[in-house]
């Protein structure tokens, strides 16, 4: 909320002196109900707790949490995957699979 | 007062009760039946490759050792799967015409390798040498089983870490003496805990079964 809203504060005068009991607010803005107000109250810290207001986010959002920690043993439970075995056409001299090959690159 | 439950109550709890234990018992051995089964372990499952290679009739038949194809099995963790050449040092004068072979030849044609379906698959988080189970008298068949009499290749046991530790436990009980590691029809003798025991000590056969020892 950059602009301050104009406030028509005889509108709001007039419904003071008609209300009863105590009547709380702690801005003008507040008192005037004005939709940028409202606004701004909805939208607070709105870029970083997106939709943190929104109780059904919040509640799958935990749904998810629960079910990703109940479900992460599954995924012990598979078969192994097909692997190949890629030999040689021509095995080079000196080189035996599985022993690292060490050589001097320089002279 | 008035009865909160029917009659049928009694008997419903109690079934529910039995029901419930025996439902978990039934889920366990389902679950236990499915992990050491055929499906899941892969053991005696034959699977497609591009040649239906026959060990019985290259070692039983044809009296060819391991290690002409297997050839890095004493010396290195892989035991090395045989190069197209080596298929063809044999398959260019006999069967040459085969049409069997054709993917051998036209791997050994192209250059370009042929692709198995690995049989005998450990976890990458497992750490196996061949070469210090071959030199410390542990038969190919201990594990492999009797590769000279499958006609297409198949995994014998499990793999599974209960079974490996099951050796690493308490080798005396399938080593066998050195120069009959390669031998497929060796059978153990029947003072193979005398034997073993003795083996042990000769060839300073460690019982490791720390767990770095293969997952490290």
């Amino acid at each position: 909320m950059n602009q301050k809203p104009v406030l028509d504060l005889d509108k709001i005068r007039a419904r003071l002196e008609s209300a009863q009991g105590p009547q709380y607010w702690k801005s003008l803005e507040e008192l005037a109900e004005t939709k940028e107000f409202q606004a701004f109250l909805d939208d607070e810290l709105a870029d970083r707790t997106p939709n943190w207001l929104d109780a059904d986010h919040r509640r799958n959002f935990l749904k998810l949490a629960a079910a990703s920690l109940a479900f992460a043993g599954i995924t012990a439970c598979t078969k192994q995957p097909k692997e190949v075995i890629v030999p040689y056409v021509r095995q080079p001299e000196e080189f035996v699979p599985g022993i690292p090959l060490y050589y001097a690159t320089a002279m | 007062m008035a009865q909160l439950f029917h009659r049928s109550a009694n008997s419903i709890s109690k079934i529910s009760i039995a029901g419930a234990v025996i439902a978990l018992g039934g889920l366990i051995a389902f679950a236990y039946t499915m992990d050491r089964g055929h499906y899941i372990t892969d053991v005696a499952v034959v699977k497609e490759q591009p040649v239906p290679f026959s060990h019985k009739h290259h070692v039983s038949d044809d009296g060819i050792d391991c290690r002409y194809c297997h050839t890095s099995v004493e010396v290195s963790s892989s035991a090395g799967l045989p190069a197209t050449e080596i298929c063809m040092s044999c398959h260019s004068q006999i069967w040459s015409n085969a049409e069997i072979l054709e993917p051998v030849r036209s791997s050994y044609r192209t250059g370009e390798s042929l692709e198995w379906t690995r049989i005998h698959d450990l976890p990458d988080f497992v750490y196996f040498n061949h070469s210090i189970h071959i030199n410390k008298g542990v038969g190919c068949a201990t594990c492999h089983g009797r590769v000279d009499q499958m006609p297409l290749m198949y995994k014998e046991n499990t793999l599974y870490m209960n079974w490996c530790v099951n050796c690493h436990r308490n080798p005396e009980k399938y080593v066998r003496p050195r120069d009959q590691v390669f031998n497929m029809a060796y059978e153990a003798p029947a003072n193979q805990e005398e034997l073993g025991r003795k083996l042990v000590q000769e060839n300073h056969i460690q019982s490791l079964t720390d767990c770095y020892t293969c997952h490290r």
